[in-house]
């Protein structure tokens, strides 16, 4: 039997919404030389980036790291880039595949922030816990406090990565199911799979907010 | 489809997601099962929660630290180029790769040059070889970046499966086509095909084609080498005007009363900071996180990095933010002030003042925090020694009015006197400098006859950029033509201003003008030439060989440019990061009954025709600035 011809994979390309024509005019700019061009590319979109990435990340600092790393290596690439797809689109596509990476190091490499006041001396290893300070940050404070959106939240960071993307590029982004597939990498098919689990599982953590509406 | 696979679509439903064979099929279901419908009510309440999640707003810093950053890439690589093709990229690995694409396009281009020698006739088909020929010759880079030359030379390197082995000749051949041949073996030579008359100008071409790629792989080397590395390789001090010093460590070097005085420093760090404190700098990870446990500090150990005797370094890397917090914590006031220093890259800082001055304004992001007031004791410091000196005191007081238009801590530290990288640039001299230019030369000169501090510290050798001297292969003397236009200038010099201002916050010299002239009585002396003279007297005051050990253990302390280990991922931390800053604490040891008494100086002379030495100690040199 002769051996199945393994396929290259092709690159996704992103099909996304019609790329508006100020984002054309500042990207032409900036490739003609013009830098300060991109600042208006920055102040566009940052926002919409920022909670995107806060909101998968669950932290933000993190995502603040993020997505200046992300303008700045879209801004290196930016004489790669096609303009059939979204700026938007594009540069979502390199934040989420940083906040991806970050995660996983994240879990791999704990961390300790600087910002508590106490102190705790302990040798090697085990001062690097991946211990968070409650109460002391806003992220901190929106999980801990009573009501629905905290349970929401908390109950989004309890979320897988995969799932979590999921959720955060449909309901907060308002990426249809193909972008979402392009962006992440992955079939429509699963798109709707984890979509639906994860919705199910966040609907399960706020279900007495939920009935309380329904009466 | 069965109730859950039905079930799992009403997601999609909400979504409009589905095609008209599946509506159908979720909306049938929803007619006939209640509790399908409650659940497709509670999936859209939880997706509309989620959309109506509280927002946030970009910190300012975003914009901040892209334009940092887009500065940096462009000092490092330049501006973006439209007409390039191929997206330039960070790698995390970058310089490493950059060398090995280096390396690999010279071992290409030197097989290609061999190759070559050998030159099949023409009408000889080898279908081995040939495809690939032609399939570099195609894929040979236009931009003229070295890079993607190493790139598409290795991609060809891959390729090649054998060298092409000659073949007998199938027939008679022309010049002409064995040229053309011998074209399409290289994509330079390719270019050249249609010019050349003969293989010797093919191969003078080429050759010359590679050479004027060195210049391109030297600067890219320049782009990755440090400033002491730079300095130490003979290039003028011009060729640090672009360098980014922000991945190089900052020195605090202090000499301790107490040979528990690093400890001071440790215990006043433990206490105030919520830090790591870790046994081997290999245990250091990199952390991309802000604020993050990058505050660690290490206690370096005689040996492992470096070889001091009676040094203690401690290492801190801290958020840039966080240095003005960290500033107060060091007990700077227990040492004396003359001992205190910052070195920085080519800037020097002297005195608690001027040093706490220039950590703040490091620390400080927005560059706009003014000067703290001297403290009563730094005052009373600075008038005792200007009362020894019996000069006018220097501008401590003044505050920075200059833009800080660079990236990186050489323009925060150039801010702190009050120039900008763009005056550099621009070679104008400043106003004040000549004044202090002057002052600094007097105080070089007198040193040379002595000290102004306890000699326990270390030392600053020849070829630390003590001063914004030029720094050549010992005992040559420099053009004036060789030098950039700011060096050529002997007094005016900004470069020189930059730094000799830096070096006089705190200096008085009223017999600056004396030292000069008495300078510029010896035109041939070179300005490195001065400095190693200064090393040697150093040198021979000391009379026990325990001692010059120790003083050129301390210099090679200095001179080791040795990275501290780890700091690789340092670095790879920074790149994620800049606003972390490397602080690395040198506490010298004070000196022992024995090393002290053996100290006396000689009066031996460092070479004929020189003047003799006049003997060390405090008094003469506090009479001599009288």
């Amino acid at each position: 039997m002769s051996r199945p011809i393994r396929k290259e994979k092709p690159e996704p390309k992103l099909i996304s919404r019609p790329i508006p024509l100020e984002d054309v005019e500042l990207i032409e700019k900036v490739r003609n030389g013009d830098t300060d061009a991109f600042g208006g590319l920055i102040k566009k979109y940052q926002d919409r980036l920022f909670n995107a990435i806060w909101r998968f990340c669950g932290s933000a600092d993190d995502a603040q790291d993020i997505v200046q790393e992300a303008f700045l290596k879209s801004y290196q690439g930016l004489a790669g880039f096609r303009l059939e797809a979204g700026f938007y689109t594009w540069i979502f596509r390199i934040a989420m595949n940083l906040a991806l990476s970050h995660r996983r190091r994240e879990r791999q490499n704990p961390s300790v922030s600087l910002t508590s006041q106490s102190l705790e001396l302990s040798q090697g290893a085990r001062l690097l816990s991946d211990r968070r300070s409650n109460g002391e940050s806003d992220d901190a404070k929106e999980r801990g406090g009573s009501g629905m959106q905290p349970r929401l939240v908390a109950a989004l960071n309890e979320l897988d990565d995969q799932h979590r993307a999921v959720v955060v590029l449909r309901d907060i982004e308002s990426f249809d199911y193909q972008e979402i597939g392009e962006i992440l990498e992955i079939p429509v098919g699963t798109v709707k799979s984890r979509l639906h689990r994860a919705r199910m599982a966040l609907r399960m953590a706020i279900t007495p907010w939920l009935a309380a509406e329904k009466r | 489809m069965d109730r859950d696979e039905t079930s799992e679509l009403l997601s999609a439903y909400l979504d409009g997601e589905l095609s008209e064979k599946d509506r159908a099929v979720v909306e049938r279901l929803l007619a006939e099962d209640a509790s399908a419908r409650q659940l497709c009510a509670e999936l859209q309440q939880t997706s509309q929660a989620m959309s109506a999640l509280p927002q946030r707003a970009a910190p300012a810093s975003i914009m901040e630290a892209f334009q940092r950053g887009a500065e940096r890439e462009m000092l490092l690589d330049g501006p973006v180029d439209s007409e390039r093709r191929e997206p330039r990229r960070i790698l995390r690995f970058g310089r490493l790769l950059s060398l090995a694409a280096v390396i690999g396009f010279l071992a290409v281009t030197s097989v290609w040059f061999l190759q070559d020698l050998i030159v099949p006739a023409p009408g000889e088909k080898n279908s081995a070889i040939q495809p690939m020929r032609s399939e570099r010759v195609a894929s040979a880079p236009r931009a003229n970046d070295s890079s993607n030359r190493a790139a598409s030379g290795l991609r060809s390197v891959k390729r090649k499966r054998a060298l092409p082995t000659p073949q007998k000749d199938a027939g008679v051949s022309t010049k002409g086509e064995r040229l053309a041949s011998a074209a399409k073996r290289t994509p330079d030579r390719a270019r050249f095909a249609g010019k050349a008359e003969s293989k010797s100008d093919l191969d003078s071409m080429a050759s010359s084609e590679s050479k004027l790629q060195e210049p391109i792989i030297r600067d890219r080397l320049l782009a990755l080498a440090s400033a002491d590395q730079k300095l130490d390789a003979g290039l003028a001090f011009d060729s640090l005007l672009g360098h980014s010093f922000d991945n190089e460590p900052i020195r605090l070097q202090l000499v301790a009363k107490k040979s528990t005085g690093h400890t001071v420093i440790s215990r006043q760090i433990e206490s105030r900071f919520r830090v790591q404190k870790i046994a081997d700098l290999a245990e250091a990870k990199p952390i991309r996180r802000r604020d993050a446990a990058q505050g660690f500090f290490y206690e370096g150990k005689k040996g492992v990095n470096f070889s001091a005797d009676h040094e203690k370094q401690i290492l801190v890397r801290i958020p840039a933010r966080k240095l003005g917090q960290f500033i107060d914590a060091i007990p700077l006031d227990e040492f004396d002030a003359g001992d205190v220093k910052l070195k920085h890259g080519p800037m020097v800082f002297r005195g608690t003042s001027a040093v706490t001055y220039a950590l703040r304004r490091l620390g400080d992001k927005e560059g706009e925090a003014p000067m703290a007031p001297l403290t009563g004791h730094d005052s009373k410091n600075l008038q005792d020694r200007n009362a020894d000196r019996g000069g006018h005191t220097a501008d401590d007081s003044r505050t920075v009015d200059g833009q800080n238009d660079g990236t990186g801590m050489i323009a925060g530290l150039l801010d702190v006197i009050g120039m900008t990288s763009r005056m550099l640039e621009s070679q104008v001299p400043s106003k004040e400098a000549p004044k202090e230019a002057e002052q600094v030369l007097a105080d070089t000169e007198s040193q040379a006859g002595g000290v102004t501090r306890k000699d326990a510290g270390p030392r600053v050798t020849s070829n630390a950029p003590m001063s914004v001297e030029p720094s050549t292969t010992p005992g040559t003397k420099v053009p004036a033509a060789k030098l950039s236009p700011a060096l050529a200038q002997s007094d005016d010099s900004p470069i020189r201003e930059s730094s000799d201002s830096v070096q006089s916050l705190g200096k008085v010299d009223a017999s600056a003008k004396e030292s000069k002239q008495a300078q510029r009585a010896d035109p041939t002396l070179t300005l490195v030439e001065r400095r190693q003279r200064e090393v040697e007297e150093r040198v021979f005051k000391r009379s026990s060989a325990k001692t010059v050990d120790q003083d050129m253990r301390m210099e090679s302390v200095i001179a080791d440019k040795r990275p501290v280990p780890g700091n690789t991922r340092i670095g790879l931390a920074e790149e994620a990061s800049n606003d972390y800053i490397t602080l690395v604490i040198c506490v010298a040891m004070p000196p022992t009954e024995d090393t002290r008494d053996s100290s006396k100086p000689s009066t031996k002379p460092a070479s004929p025709g020189d003047p003799p030495v006049k003997p060390i100690s405090g008094q003469d040199t506090a009479k001599k600035f009288q």
